[in-house]
């Protein structure tokens, strides 16, 4: 069973303990590390944002080279207006491979991370009108497609969790 | 209806093609949520269209209320898509042009030999797929109303969520 959730970041050395990807920008320019923690990991650093577990899981389905990293500036409250609008784009658009709304707490969004097959299919991502948004590639596998959500529900199974994780633990299925 | 598809069995846990082109299981779309299943002709057809017009407007309740929408008809992806987009619907869309499931759930429209579609048809599904309640659109008036999904949405809701009544402090 996946973990609803996992600590992901971005960091300019190569972390210890961690899963890991060198990264380079759209250009190939080394741009640092990514690293994936698992929930209980204690060594994951101050900056780490909660992921959707299933993008870390590589039995959710195939690797991910092109990332639409969007993070930095002010967290917003998963309540915000802004947020809802962002989410509705999402289950209208094209589904690029895996998204997942990155989680400071229960209450805030610190930020997104998408992923595909392609760089193009990450051009237009919604959480860019939220967050400075980068495009980058991921050297080794790191981020694994994750179905789209069914829709239209788009509220988190459980506050603390990120979306688009789609049940409450212990459900019956 | 088929006696199959009544209310109370449990309905075959379809495997088809998405609007994305990517394969999906019912039983993965329904999780642990209220969902209308949902057949319908075809984009081509006026009655979809005016019915998927409540859906559209339904979704941004459903949105809220942990509810799920899964649309099936024989359209294939890229065409389903354009229609999906068209609408703005913000839920799965299944497809199956090769009429996989038809004949198998008895659901074939047996007076449209052009298009061979399936009938208009809806089912409010429980987690594990059992069948709440169906209701056969052939004729308009058979489809349900905004109101009956709303009912049959809180029954299952109320039948699922141990929290349905405020938990004591």
């Amino acid at each position: 069973m996946t973990d609803p959730w996992c600590w992901l970041a971005l960091v300019p050395d190569e972390p210890v303990g961690a899963r890991t990807a060198s990264i380079v920008e759209e250009d190939g320019r080394p741009a640092g590390w990514l690293g994936i923690w698992d929930r209980s990991d204690e060594g994951h650093p101050s900056a780490a944002l909660r992921m959707d577990g299933r993008a870390a899981s590589p039995e959710s389905g195939e690797a991910l080279p092109w990332l639409s990293l969007c993070v930095g500036g002010s967290p917003r409250a998963f309540d915000d207006g802004g947020v809802a609008v962002t989410l509705r784009r999402c289950l209208a658009e094209p589904w690029p491979g895996m998204r997942s709304t990155l989680l400071v707490d229960w209450h805030l969004i610190g930020g997104a991370v998408s992923a595909a097959r392609r760089p193009q299919a990450l051009a237009d991502d919604p959480f860019a009108r939220l967050f400075p948004a980068r495009i980058l590639r991921a050297r080794e596998p790191v981020l694994y497609a994750v179905p789209a959500p069914t829709g239209p529900a788009l509220s988190r199974y459980g506050s603390g969790n990120p979306w688009p994780w789609d049940r409450y633990a212990g459900q019956v299925t | 209806m088929a006696p199959l598809l009544s209310a109370g069995n449990r309905f075959p846990d379809l495997e088809l093609v998405d609007h994305g082109g990517n394969i999906r299981r019912l039983s993965d779309l329904v999780g642990g949520d209220p969902t209308l299943l949902h057949f319908y002709r075809g984009w081509w057809c006026p009655k979809e269209q005016t019915f998927f017009r409540g859906l559209v407007r339904l979704q941004d309740e459903a949105e809220v209320a942990y509810t799920r929408f899964v649309s099936v008809s024989v359209d294939p992806p890229q065409v389903t898509a354009a229609f999906r987009a068209g609408l703005g619907g913000r839920w799965t869309f299944l497809c199956d042009p090769d009429r996989v499931y038809l004949d198998a759930l008895d659901l074939r429209e047996t007076t449209d030999t052009l298009y061979n579609p399936y009938v208009p048809s809806a089912f409010v599904l429980r987690p594990g797929l059992e069948i709440e309640e169906a209701w056969n659109g052939y004729w308009f008036w058979g489809r349900p109303t905004a109101e009956e999904l709303r009912m049959a949405f809180r029954r299952v809701t109320r039948s699922i969520r141990d929290d349905w009544e405020v938990p004591k402090a």
